[in-house]
């Protein structure tokens, strides 16, 4: 147990209590979502405050967190879910058509919380649409084409991503 | 390691009884028989991590101690019930301190210059409590269809629990966790980015 405390000096050491529980949540909220850098950012200040106030639980808590967060960095996830790119063939549409559709597929996944629809792109050359989905298999990003009613010709799992900012 | 809870299976039965009924200190009990079910978890997995067996939990589950003691005549169904409502309430007190620190920057307290580690930490906060705001708000919608997934990312997030912890937390397979963690986090992802 620990001493008895003056008010002022209790209500202060509660204070940065729960200022490091906010830093480490809010690392994990970065980590999760794949902002690396400003979750050791973050939880660098989690650290910081947890030995100020020299509180061990805190202090271990933050590390291990903290070597998380090193891991992720060192080592960033591939993908934590698969990505899907899917081919629709749906000839001409007009943007009222898309819009419909799209509202219809918004629709559609507020039930089916384990998919994703990141962005599509539209080709109207080809009147295709090629769309980039999140799902844990791909029975899911056809069982949500079957529910909006949309084609799904072709369905290619992502094995990596890469963008210009990965080479110099 | 021994677990209080699993030597006492009726005792918190009995206790959230009295609880529901009204009993002061009832509920204190259970949060109490809980918490070192917790403190439990926390030790077997730090312990092989050469680290003491405290939990960061530990100042947080004071809060929620204050906090659920206040809800009088709650229909406390089981021991999950009482882990989710205690992770619940950590959420909320989490959730109102960074709402404090976004009234005070409405406010135009916002540091410009921080001068020490602690305004310099406080600042990292205020400048993301719009974003612990909306992941507040996230979550509700969330827990709106899949009560299940939000209590995950409340241990997750607000306790700090591994997926393995949350696991025996919540009584749940690890692989469920797994799977829901990564459903949790991907949504939430959807929701979060606007």
């Amino acid at each position: 147990m620990s001493q008895q405390q003056p008010p002022d000096a209790a209500a202060d050491r509660r204070e940065q209590r729960l200022l490091v529980h906010a830093l480490l949540t809010l690392t994990r909220l970065l980590l999760a979502q794949g902002q690396n850098r400003a979750a050791d950012t973050t939880c660098s200040h989690a650290v910081a405050v947890a030995h100020r106030l020299a509180d061990g639980a805190l202090i271990a808590s933050a590390r291990r967190l903290q070597l998380e967060v090193h891991q992720a960095i060192n080592h960033p996830e591939v993908f934590p879910m698969p990505h899907y790119i899917i081919e629709r063939q749906v000839g001409q549409v007009s943007p009222e058509q898309l819009q419909a559709a799209g509202t219809l597929s918004n629709q559609i996944l507020a039930s089916m919380p384990e998919v994703t629809w990141v962005k599509s792109y539209v080709s109207d050359a080809e009147g295709k649409i090629y769309c980039e989905y999140i799902a844990p298999n791909p029975d899911a990003v056809l069982e949500h084409a079957r529910r909006a009613g949309l084609p799904a010709d072709k369905i290619s799992e992502v094995s990596r991503q890469i963008d210009p900012s990965m080479f110099s | 390691m021994s677990d209080p809870v699993s030597q006492t299976p009726g005792e918190v039965t009995r206790l959230l009884q009295r609880a529901s009924e009204g009993e002061a200190g009832a509920l204190q009990q259970v949060l109490s028989l809980l918490h070192d079910r917790l403190r439990g978890i926390a030790h077997r997995q730090l312990v092989g991590e050469g680290v003491g067996h405290t939990l960061e939990t530990d100042g947080l589950v004071h809060e929620a101690y204050l906090r659920l003691a206040g809800l009088e005549r709650m229909q406390w169904r089981d021991r999950q019930h009482v882990l989710a409502m205690a992770a619940r309430t950590m959420r909320r007190v989490l959730i109102d301190y960074a709402e404090q620190r976004r009234a005070h920057k409405r406010g135009g307290g916002e540091i410009a210059v921080p001068l020490d580690e602690l305004e310099g930490a406080a600042a990292v906060v205020d400048r993301h409590a719009d974003e612990l705001h909306a992941l507040d708000e996230a979550l509700e919608k969330l827990a709106g269809f899949s009560p299940r997934l939000s209590q995950v990312v409340e241990c997750r997030f607000f306790v700090g629990l591994s997926i393995e912890e949350t696991a025996e937390a919540l009584d749940l397979s690890v692989s469920t966790v797994k799977r829901d963690w990564t459903t949790a986090r991907a949504w939430l992802n959807r929701e979060l980015r606007g």
